[in-house]
């Protein structure tokens, strides 16, 4: 029984399974898709916080527009999650909880 | 068409940090005073500067300006102060001391230099000192292996300068002023009653004093009251980063981060008048710059760039006058507005206040200008 | 080396910016004629908006999608790589020189490439539907959905709420039908006071090609079981951590509650000009459009060998965006004296001149009708409309009472439009705010200064670009 509470996959993915790391944590992806949307499936959307009031930030037009969806990549800062493909192995950090500053 | 009814005792020209900065001084001392200024697109160093609070490199072979910002620095505790419990908003005013780094054993030496003829000038007190590499590293610990060394001054520091804009023109709306934007003046005509005649696109308008504080404008209105204010426009050019974790502790002049962790890059100079905004080519020197400075930018985020035209006068002095032919005319023109803001909001509005320019800003009449050209021929 | 096996310091007849339907337009023109064309896309695959990933869909041909993604899609992006033309995918643009010099991103490394002219056919993108709540997880616009669903074909959490005005509202609707997913409600919300005014273009929109795609759209519509609400007049996302329900009020007043996890926005869409108006293109306050957009070519101040072409030169959708790269192409093929004068050309270039003004023409009706009500571009005071600095409405309109009479004082003020968008997302309701509280036009208050770099770019990046001894001096000190 599938739970439409999530985000979830309605066809069959075209690309093979491949595990990347966000914040320290494994995760499951699939070869074709962004990490925003990676982030998303494996129920992790949130991409870091906004000061000035330390709002949760997770992608809102995924489109490369809104840059609410930048996450640190293998140590390099201000990628937008959302036009990154993600790749086997990938480092993926936010700021939350004192990660990837 | 006249403007009746709201005749100013006194007209400002310019809203810009300067212009702000001597209206609400003027309408504090009990002037009705109004601003006339540009539109939203207008080339504003208001908008664009760099934020710092600035002596140690000013007044070289020129004590009455090392000792005109020496005034300012010391007066700007109080006056941050001021300004914050009249308006709200915070200046995150900073003053620590500022450092200027050296990535040659050349550049020390000019620093050096400098340093040394602005302390031997009669009348100076300069505090400051100058640090080798691991001295400089001791303030400021992310510097990179390039950097020779320093000069620090403890009289410096930095502020929120888009913060010191808003509560100057905040300030001087809640004491009565009245701000009139996109009326920019096209003349300007002195009457033999002693007032003047301003022509603005929305009509004339008439006072008793006016200020030109219009920054790259002044150029073309002090002749008409009997002025001269000659600036040589020199371009600066800034970037500033994405918001970073606090790592430096001290302004420099060519780097340093605000209060709320971005990091302004600028210090740039040149004087070509270019239709483009940002030069790329100048923006990758900075950064190049920068990245010696502090290699962990390397991997820092630009999220932003733009220039403005520093109203520099040919030797970088400040131009303050009151026109003989014209009494009640004045001309304020600086590149550093922020540093000068309390000097201008103090000193500056007594002489307008009272016609009489004090000893302290003689040295800062235009005259010096066509004395030096007179002398020649 | 590019990945096209070109060396780096090739100096191509053209580059475009954007493999959607205007940038492969061009593309398939100019490198068809001859001319060295390189495509750089910042998506995985090319495609722009709304063909995005057709060659790359996971969905199988022809499902789901609809058949003008699967037809028009795979043909144009074949026949872009057939004409010979270099396209480069995950390619950020964020900077071009005055030489046309541009500097892009591409997969994370800092790469230039050397160009004769420059087209921008970067597109358009999402109004700004700034309501409270909106930066709540769990918003998000309808682009998005269907960026999710065509490229990776993913829906986002039931139950979904969809809520705005424009034809996308019905495209994502009738594809959530066909791969049988529910939508618990769409709420249309209320049109513009003037929508009437685009009813004298509904001839011309019936007689361009647009009308029967709208046709087979509404009809799909009707089939819905969703209930549709129609003159919805306010809208609010709530919840504490993430969005629980939506809050909605109709023409009557009265308050309704929906139960959603997924709010998904959509009030038509807007050029996405920060990169044009970087570059000095001139732009004009479009009226019918409640946009700005690029002026003509051939305005006065309009930079040398830049192209505007597309959505992102005015809103026409994928029809007239293609044909209007096309022309473009022409137009560039011409310039370069290659073009290949004969009756047949002369004859197709009259027909997609007429073609592109009757689009023209017929587009007003689709302005005027989906034009979103003003009160939503001018949001209440306590909704937040610069995301990435927390500004509010409120904070705006106080600004412009202040004396802010224009959005580059107000950013001043405020930081709107200091963030990482750079203003994509606040930029039009700034404007649409001081515009109102100042009684005046936009036209009249302008937009937010735009400069290069575009996107952020790294400073290592912008430290790789090579220096004349004049950015030296400048720099340097002593």
């Amino acid at each position: 029984m599938t739970d439409r509470s999530r985000f979830r996959r309605i066809v069959a993915p075209a690309g093979p399974r491949i595990t990347f790391t966000l914040d320290g944590r494994v995760l499951e992806a699939r070869l074709g898709d962004s990490v925003a949307v990676a982030m998303m499936l494996a129920g992790y959307p949130a991409c870091g916080s906004l000061p000035p009031t330390g709002r949760v930030r997770v992608p809102y037009c995924l489109m490369g527009a809104c840059h609410e969806c930048l996450v640190r990549v293998d140590g390099r800062s201000m990628h937008q999650a959302c036009l990154l493909p993600v790749r086997t192995g990938m480092c993926i950090e936010t700021d939350l909880n004192g990660h990837g500053s | 068409m006249r403007h009746p009814g709201t005749a100013a005792d006194t007209i400002v020209i310019g809203g810009g940090m300067v212009g702000a900065s001597i209206a609400l001084g003027l309408v504090l001392r009990g002037h009705r005073v109004t601003v006339l200024d540009e539109g939203d697109r207008a080339l504003r160093a208001a908008r664009a500067n760099f934020a710092l609070l600035w002596v140690q490199s000013k007044g070289a072979g020129a004590p009455a300006y090392f000792n005109w910002s020496r005034m300012a620095a010391a007066a700007w505790p109080d006056f941050a102060r001021q300004l914050e419990a009249m308006t709200g908003i915070v200046l995150h005013l900073s003053q620590r001391g500022g450092l200027t780094l050296a990535l040659s054993g050349a550049e020390m030496d000019h620093l050096a230099t400098r340093s040394a003829r602005i302390a031997c000038d009669q009348g100076s007190d300069f505090p400051h000192e100058m640090l080798d590499h691991s001295q400089t590293r001791a303030l400021l610990p992310a510097i990179g292996p390039d950097v020779v060394g320093a000069l620090f001054s403890p009289l410096d520091g930095h502020l929120n300068a888009l913060a010191l804009f808003h509560a100057l023109h905040r300030a001087f709306g809640r004491s009565g002023g009245h701000y009139v934007p996109a009326s920019p003046v096209r003349t300007i005509t002195p009457t033999k009653t002693g007032t003047f005649i301003l022509d603005t696109p929305h009509g004339y308008r008439e006072c008793e004093r006016v200020v030109l504080a219009a920054g790259l404008d002044n150029t073309r209105l002090a002749p008409m009251v009997g002025l001269h204010a000659p600036i040589t426009p020199q371009r600066g050019q800034i970037m500033v980063t994405q918001r970073l974790p606090p790592f430096l502790d001290y302004p420099t002049n060519a780097l340093r981060q605000t209060d709320n962790g971005s990091v302004l890059i600028g210090n740039s100079q040149d004087t070509v008048m270019t239709r483009q905004p940002v030069d790329l080519e100048i923006d990758a020197v900075m950064a190049d710059r920068a990245i010696r400075s502090f290699p962990c930018l390397q991997a820092a985020s630009v999220v932003r760039s733009w220039s403005c035209f520093r109203v520099k006068s040919p030797d970088g002095m400040p131009v303050y006058d009151h026109s003989t032919l014209w009494p009640g005319a004045f001309v304020a023109s600086c590149h550093s507005g922020v540093t000068l803001a309390p000097n201008h909001t103090g000193l500056v509005c007594d002489a307008i206040h009272t016609g009489i320019i004090p000893p302290i800003m003689q040295a800062f009449s235009a005259s010096r200008f066509t004395l030096t050209a007179a002398s020649r021929s | 080396m590019t990945s096209s096996g070109l060396p780096d310091d090739t100096v191509h007849d053209v580059i475009i910016i954007g493999a959607g339907p205007a940038g492969l337009g061009v593309a398939a023109v100019t490198a068809g004629a001859g001319l060295l064309t390189l495509v750089l896309d910042e998506n995985m695959h090319p495609g722009g908006q709304i063909y995005r990933a057709a060659s790359h869909s996971p969905f199988p041909q022809g499902q789901v999608l609809g058949k003008d993604y699967w037809r028009k899609g795979t043909r144009m992006i074949r026949r872009a790589y057939a004409s010979g033309a270099h396209i480069i995918p995950r390619a950020i643009v964020w900077g071009i020189t005055p030489d046309h010099v541009v500097m892009a991103r591409v997969d994370g490394q800092p790469r230039r490439f050397a160009a004769r002219c420059v087209v921008l056919a970067g597109g358009a993108m999402e109004r700004p539907f700034p309501i409270p709540g909106w930066t709540l997880p769990g918003v998000m616009t309808v682009g998005a959905a269907q960026t999710m669903l065509k490229a990776s074909g993913v829906v986002p959490p039931a139950p979904m709420v969809i809520a705005g005005r424009g034809p996308l509202i019905w495209l994502l609707a009738a594809q959530y039908r066909r791969a049988g997913q529910d939508i618990a409600a769409i709420l249309i919300t209320a049109a513009d006071r003037q929508w009437w005014k685009g009813l004298a273009a509904l001839p011309f929109f019936l007689l361009s090609g647009d009308a029967w795609y709208g046709l087979r759209l509404l009809a799909s519509a009707v089939m819905h079981r969703v209930p549709v609400h129609r003159g919805v007049m306010s809208i609010r996302a709530e919840g504490t951590a993430c969005l629980e329900q939506v809050r909605w009020s109709g023409k009557n007043g009265q308050d309704k509650v929906l139960p959603a996890r997924t709010l998904l926005l959509h009030h038509g869409v807007v050029p996405n000009p920060n990169l044009a108006m970087a570059l000095g293109v001139p732009h004009v306050w479009d009226r019918a459009q409640a946009s700005f957009r690029p002026a003509p070519a051939g305005t006065a101040d309009y930079p040398d060998g830049i192209v505007c072409v597309g959505d992102g030169a005015g809103i026409g959708g994928s029809r007239l965006a293609a044909l209007g790269g096309r022309m473009a192409g022409q137009a560039i093929v011409a310039a370069r004296g290659r073009s290949r004068r004969n009756l047949l050309n002369w004859l197709h270039s009259v027909s997609m001149r007429a073609r592109i003004a009757l689009a023209r023409r017929g587009r007003m009706f689709v302005d005027c009708m989906f034009r979103p009500a003003s009160h939503f571009r001018q949001p209440a005071d306590e909704t937040v409309i610069c995301r990435c600095e927390g500004v509010t409405a409120g904070q705006v309109r106080s600004a412009a009472h202040e004396g802010c009479i224009g959005p580059n004082q107000a950013k001043a003020f405020l930081r709107c439009g200091m963030g990482p968008c750079q203003g994509r997302l606040c930029g039009l309701t700034v404007s649409d705010l001081i515009a109102q509280t100042r009684d005046r036009d936009p036209a009249d208050v302008g937009y937010l200064n735009q400069r290069l770099p575009a996107r952020p770019a790294t400073l290592g990046d912008m430290a790789a670009m090579p220096a004349g001894t004049a950015a030296i001096r400048a720099v340097t000190p002593g």
